[in-house]
């Protein structure tokens, strides 16, 4: 009975972890969104007001960014600064594959970072601002789906975390 | 310029702004045909080509020279393409203004002519966009090239005379201006005198972000990429030179600057296409300026005997003379 109670318990916590790790990807998800939105704001401003080059945007972006976006950027810049033969949005697409783990986004919000990493930096400040409208206006899109998300299915799979588990141990007792 | 410096800015800054297949293929060229070359010239769905003293070579895929088109690599939209994201540090944005002028300067003083599609505001070169060719040019300093022209221009160890020099494209002109600057403001022996240069497509000193690539000597003050009216105006205002220097003059907003230099006691020492006197009065203001003695001596040059060979120089003042003493005969 002793050990009984003790598996039980062990399943309780477990599936009330799962259903908040399963919760916590909703969250990571709109904050990794609003983190990008961030990103390409900076990116806009020095782009468009100052003309900066992309690897120095890098360089001031990297210690400033949440990861996992600063181990992306480290990587973009130092494979651009040391081999340097690459076209930007094959780097930009590789990167984000070899992170795709740590990414908690949906293949829609992956599409629109991919297509910023085929814009940036290819056309003049005018095409540029038009694609930074373009991106940011995604991405606000996907941040609205996302806080929806966030707010629908955190409770719901915290709630059927504990749910699970207690349906569990009532069994097992 | 040494071989190993050559050698360095082949490595670090030409092949850097390359596609990865077309410096593939130019670091398989031997070395000593590669520090000779003059231009790489890439052109969207034609051969490969570099020029090396007045002479075309096209280029295999193996980096061997060939002699038929058919032989030789062709290049293609995307190679020029990535290109130019590597010439630009994949930050096109960044080098709109360079991309108006139809030039970008690299580290070195090196240079890519780029033609393409151009885009017009107000009638004039907003950008190049579908760019379709890339012209990198090897900047070679020559010290000590200029020895003959100084000496004809030297009219005291703290002066010099206001001089123009003409000659044909490829003669040898800003070579030769980019020598004399160096030698007066080094002084070599003599006083050094403070120059200002008017550099308006970065071709004297090959400024990079503002930072001269080549020797200018040690009293020399560059304005890159300011239009030359305006950048005399602004040297004789701010830094009191004792010589402005310009390259290719010819528009009426020259001629005004530089009698605004001549009246503040400046010289000038400048450049002007045309191989013969007669091309020189041809043009409208640069005939002005002679007929008004702005310059005291004017210098042609061509490339008879290797480049800045000085074919004939003219004492403006002895030219009138003639000229008047033929009008009263």
């Amino acid at each position: 009975m002793y050990l009984k109670c003790i598996g039980a318990l062990l399943v309780f916590i477990s599936s009330c972890l799962l259903g908040r790790l399963q919760a916590n990807r909703f969250a990571k998800r709109y904050s990794q969104i609003l983190d990008f939105q961030g990103i390409v704001q900076y990116f806009e401003t020095e782009i468009c007001y100052t003309s900066t080059p992309i690897m120095e945007i890098f360089h001031s972006l990297i210690p400033i960014v949440n990861p996992p976006f600063d181990k992306i950027l480290k990587n973009v810049l130092s494979r651009i600064t040391d081999y340097g033969y690459e076209p930007l949005c094959v780097i930009w697409k590789d990167e984000l594959d070899q992170n795709k783990g740590s990414l908690y986004l949906k293949q829609e919000d992956l599409d629109i970072l991919l297509y910023f990493g085929n814009v940036l930096g290819t056309t003049d400040t005018e095409n540029q601002k038009k694609y930074f409208a373009l991106v940011k206006g995604r991405l606000h899109t996907q941040l609205t789906l996302a806080l929806e998300d966030k707010l629908k299915y955190i409770k719901l799979y915290s709630q059927l975390g504990i749910i699970v588990g207690l349906f569990i141990t009532i069994i097992i007792i | 310029m040494s071989n190993q410096r050559l050698i360095q800015d082949f490595n670090e800054v030409i092949f850097k702004g390359m596609d990865l297949k077309i410096k593939n293929i130019l670091s398989r060229l031997p070395l000593t045909f590669l520090l000779g070359i003059d231009e790489i010239r890439l052109r969207v769905n034609n051969p490969l080509m570099v020029c090396k003293m007045k002479e075309d070579f096209l280029i295999n895929d193996h980096g061997e020279i060939v002699q038929s088109v058919k032989e030789a690599y062709i290049v293609k939209e995307k190679e020029i393409h990535n290109s130019l994201q590597l010439l630009s540090q994949y930050s096109l944005y960044s080098i709109e203004e360079e991309l108006s002028k139809g030039f970008i300067t690299l580290r070195g003083g090196h240079r890519v002519g780029i033609t393409g599609k151009v885009v017009l505001e107000g009638g004039e070169v907003k950008t190049i966009k579908y760019v379709n060719g890339l012209n990198y040019r090897v900047m070679r300093e020559v010290k000590g090239c200029s020895r003959t022209v100084a000496q004809i221009i030297q009219r005291d160890e703290n002066d010099i005379y206001h001089t123009l020099i003409a000659g044909p494209p490829k003669s040898g002109k800003t070579t030769i201006l980019r020598d004399l600057v160096r030698a007066f403001s080094m002084g070599n022996g003599r006083s050094g005198l403070k120059i200002g240069v008017v550099d308006e497509r970065s071709e004297i000193a090959g400024c990079h972000r503002g930072i001269p690539q080549n020797d200018m000597g040690i009293r020399t003050d560059v304005l890159d990429c300011c239009p030359k009216g305006a950048g005399i105006i602004n040297l004789i205002r701010s830094m009191s030179p004792q010589i402005i220097v310009t390259d290719e003059i010819g528009s009426k907003e020259d001629l005004i600057a530089i009698r605004e230099a001549l009246n503040a006691g400046i010289k000038m020492i400048t450049t002007v296409h045309g191989a013969s006197m007669e091309e020189l009065l041809n043009r409208p203001y640069i005939a002005q300026m002679i007929q008004d003695k702005l310059f005291e001596k004017i210098i042609f040059l061509d490339n008879s005997n290797g480049i800045g060979t000085v074919s004939k120089v003219i004492e403006v003042n002895e030219l009138f003379k003639k000229e008047e003493l033929e009008h009263v005969s």
